[in-house]
């Protein structure tokens, strides 16, 4: 399910067929994923050139004349990328795991550190009837979000700090594929923010803190802290055991430097399956999204659906979603099936998927051969038309 | 050539920087090698890491007792006396024989002596002396701060971070049964819902609420904001006008309970998505909130800090990220309140 709160509790059905988009939304390819994380550096030379050309703040209608923008940005990125070294953390974090009441200790301290400085930067953002979070990243009011959160390019956003500051803004761009979206404050000022990671140092077991506004804003509460550590880490997406909630997306997941690592997308039934956008993503395709462009949800959308989303993997593609009251969820399809082939054709990964139902018409029968661990499974699922909305 | 080598050599270092952030356990661990997954026990929650806080776990249990109805568990409770009285839940205690496991093994009757329907929490007396009372601590809780939750184990049941100060957490709306007419200027009543309290109260369409209890109202607005005190079961005492008459009638707050059939809305859905919830999980006049994963039968019991204090008494399990426990200074006030209320009462009985 992904994490968006709608405003308009009446429209269950609108965030139901929002449900089924998300569905068929492609994922990345392998190639975006962890392999990708070594040719970070290059990619971030390539942000810093692409930022100096104008186009970027050409949908502000107040921003200022494109060379200072150009200068501004050049600002912007070369400090987001000091390095950090994994020496600089208290020692229980570089452990497997902590082992002492010393080690918990020196954990506590470090963590409540870094949640006061980083939380300041961290956004309640509206758009349209739909609330979410999202995270400042640099001065001039860079914030990264969720793509199922801003939708589109050019939509007018509210954004609220922690302490009730509020400040006006817009959406830029969004990949609807791997659900990385980017914002920008258009408000005059110097605004609290936080930097990037580098993704290629984040591991396993390591120890993260999800900031967020889960439900939704709400002035009596404002942010909430939640601890955990990835535990598990595939192409295009982060998982961790911090426990998030609708309305929490776009929200930030910080590693122990106090640097975002993540940004919240979506979440399954067990408390362990929480789900976060590589930060690297939002590095790799910054002037794509700070021009506003509008990619990877346009792969033509099928008539037909069978509700289910999935994860690339070496052989087919892993069910990260089936969704509730599907033809897929009737036909007693689980998370966590590998589909390898559908009518006989091997299905290489989930964008092949995508292209075979383009192919595919409400009412086809559709013979499914899954991996359930260690068994091999075949399910018939008749495809139903996609829902309105 | 050249050029062919220098990419040969990035795909390789490629693949050396991509193996090399999966820890090898974990490499090993993988199902079948396709996924790396941290070790279960590895989680925040997991067993290896509850084991680091085995002595603090240690040293509250003597102070944790587990209460069961009927021979089942149903919550926690937290020793306040040496003497045999503990503190719970209220509203996971139901009716039936109640008994408290004690973390030596001895198994104790128990009786339901005192209650603050308020904030949920009841007082217990058991029968078994000599305890040790925990201690509650003196400093405010801190958001990043551990919160332990111990059971009557070596192992905590439990454990996570503070995730939001303390703060009032309003109880579930609940309703007399009228729409407002909110083109009106005055608390009107525009329509009375069929099955509700308003309903059975008698109050009719076009009535003005002047009064809820002794609080004054003008508007719709104020007339909610009023409401909005009360929760499911209260009844409230509302007087206004009907035409050129005073009226008087006293309605009962009701939640109204969902149509068959009807799904809960989706924030409810997702909310639910993780586990069962405590039944009484709003209304507190305080709480903090931590992001522990409980179940609702571990509340009742004591959230403590590495020192073995209790920063609260965990009151609810509340939502996919959210348990709720109520603040150390309200819970001392709470007790001092409820023993004040046993006293009273067993003063007035030997008056008799």
């Amino acid at each position: 399910m992904d994490l968006a709160s709608s405003g308009n509790s009446s429209s269950k059905e609108g965030s139901l067929a929002r449900c089924f988009q998300q569905a068929h939304a492609p994922v990345f390819s392998i190639l975006m994923g962890w392999g990708a994380a070594s040719r970070g550096v290059a990619s971030l030379a390539l942000v810093l050139s692409l930022g100096l050309s104008p186009f970027a703040p050409a949908v502000f209608a107040d921003s200022p004349a494109p060379s200072e923008t150009a200068e501004a940005q050049i600002e912007f990125v070369k400090p987001k990328l000091s390095p950090v070294r994994r020496s600089d953390l208290p020692a229980p974090f570089r452990q497997e795991i902590p082992t002492s009441i010393q080690d918990l200790l020196e954990m506590e301290r470090h963590v409540q550190a870094m949640v006061g400085r980083a939380s300041p930067a961290v956004v309640a953002v509206r758009v349209g009837s739909a609330t979410g979070s999202g995270v400042v990243i640099s001065a001039d009011g860079y914030v990264l979000t969720a793509a199922h959160v801003s939708e589109e390019p050019n939509r007018t956003v509210r954004f609220t700090f922690p302490d009730g500051t509020t400040a006006r803004g817009l959406t830029l761009g969004n990949n609807h594929g791997i659900d990385a979206g980017l914002m920008k404050i258009t408000d005059e000022g110097e605004w609290p923010h936080v930097e990037m990671g580098q993704m290629d140092q984040t591991r396993l077991g390591d120890w993260v803190v999800a900031l967020g506004h889960p439900g939704g804003f709400d002035p009596d509460r404002s942010i909430v802290a939640r601890l955990g550590r990835v535990i598990r880490l595939a192409p295009g997406v982060i998982q961790t055991d911090c426990t998030l909630l609708g309305g929490d997306s776009g929200g930030a997941l910080f590693d122990m430097h106090g640097r975002v690592v993540g940004v919240h997308s979506r979440i399954s039934e067990s408390t362990s399956q929480n789900y976060h956008v590589p930060v690297l993503t939002y590095l790799e395709t910054w002037e794509r999204l700070a021009q506003g462009e509008n990619w990877g949800g346009e792969i033509p959308r099928s008539q037909s659906f069978v509700g289910i989303r999935g994860l690339d993997r070496a052989q087919g593609f892993e069910l990260e979603i089936v969704l509730e009251g599907s033809p897929a969820d009737r036909a007693g399809m689980l998370p966590g099936d590998v589909v390898l082939r559908v009518n006989g054709e091997p299905m290489r990964d989930y964008s092949a998927f995508l292209k075979f139902m383009g192919k595919v018409r409400p009412g086809d029968e559709l013979t499914f051969n899954l991996r359930r661990d260690e068994d091999d499974l075949t399910v018939q699922v008749t495809a139903a038309r996609r829902p309105r909305g | 050539m050249h050029m062919l080598r220098t990419k040969t050599i990035c795909w390789l270092a490629a693949v050396c920087l991509v193996i090399q952030s999966y820890p090898l356990e974990a490499l090993a661990q993988g199902r079948s090698g396709r996924t790396h997954r941290l070790a279960e026990d590895q989680h925040k929650s997991g067993a290896s890491i509850l084991r680091a806080f085995s002595p603090v776990a240690g040293l509250v249990r003597p102070s944790v007792i587990e209460l069961r109805v009927a021979g089942d568990m149903v919550a926690f409770g937290v020793i306040i006396d040496p003497d045999g009285l503990a503190i719970t839940k209220l509203s996971e205690i139901r009716e039936g024989s109640l008994s408290a496991t004690l973390f030596d093994g001895r198994q104790v009757d128990a009786e339901l002596i005192g209650r603050d329907d308020d904030n949920d929490v009841a007082l217990v007396r058991i029968n078994a002396r000599e305890l040790r009372p925990i201690e509650w601590a003196a400093e405010d809780a801190v958001v990043g701060q551990w919160g332990v939750t111990p059971g009557i184990d070596r192992l905590p049941e439990a454990v996570g971070i503070i995730s939001v100060p303390p703060r009032r957490i309003l109880h579930k709306r609940a309703l007399i049964g009228v729409a407002l007419n909110f083109g009106a200027p005055i608390a009107t009543i525009r329509e009375i819902m069929p099955g509700l309290g308003a309903e059975k109260a008698g109050l009719q369409v076009d009535d003005i609420i002047q009064f809820v209890e002794e609080q004054s109202v003008t508007t719709n607005e104020e007339l909610m904001k009023a409401l909005r005190e009360f929760r499911d079961g209260q009844t409230v005492r509302l007087r206004g006008l009907r035409g050129s008459e005073a009226f008087e009638t006293t309605v009962l707050m009701m939640i109204p309970p969902p149509a068959e059939n009807e799904r809960p809305p989706r924030h409810e859905r997702m909310n639910r998505m993780g586990g069962e919830l405590s039944q009484r999980a709003e209304g507190f006049a305080l709480a903090l909130q931590h992001d522990t994963v409980l179940h609702p039968w571990q509340c009742g019991s004591p959230l403590v800090n590495l020192e073995g204090k209790a920063i609260g008494l965990n009151i609810a399990r509340a939502g996919r990220v959210a348990s709720y426990a109520l603040p150390s200074g309200l819970v001392e006030q709470i007790i001092a309140n409820l023993k004040r209320d046993v006293l009273t009462v067993s003063h007035q009985e030997q008056a008799h």
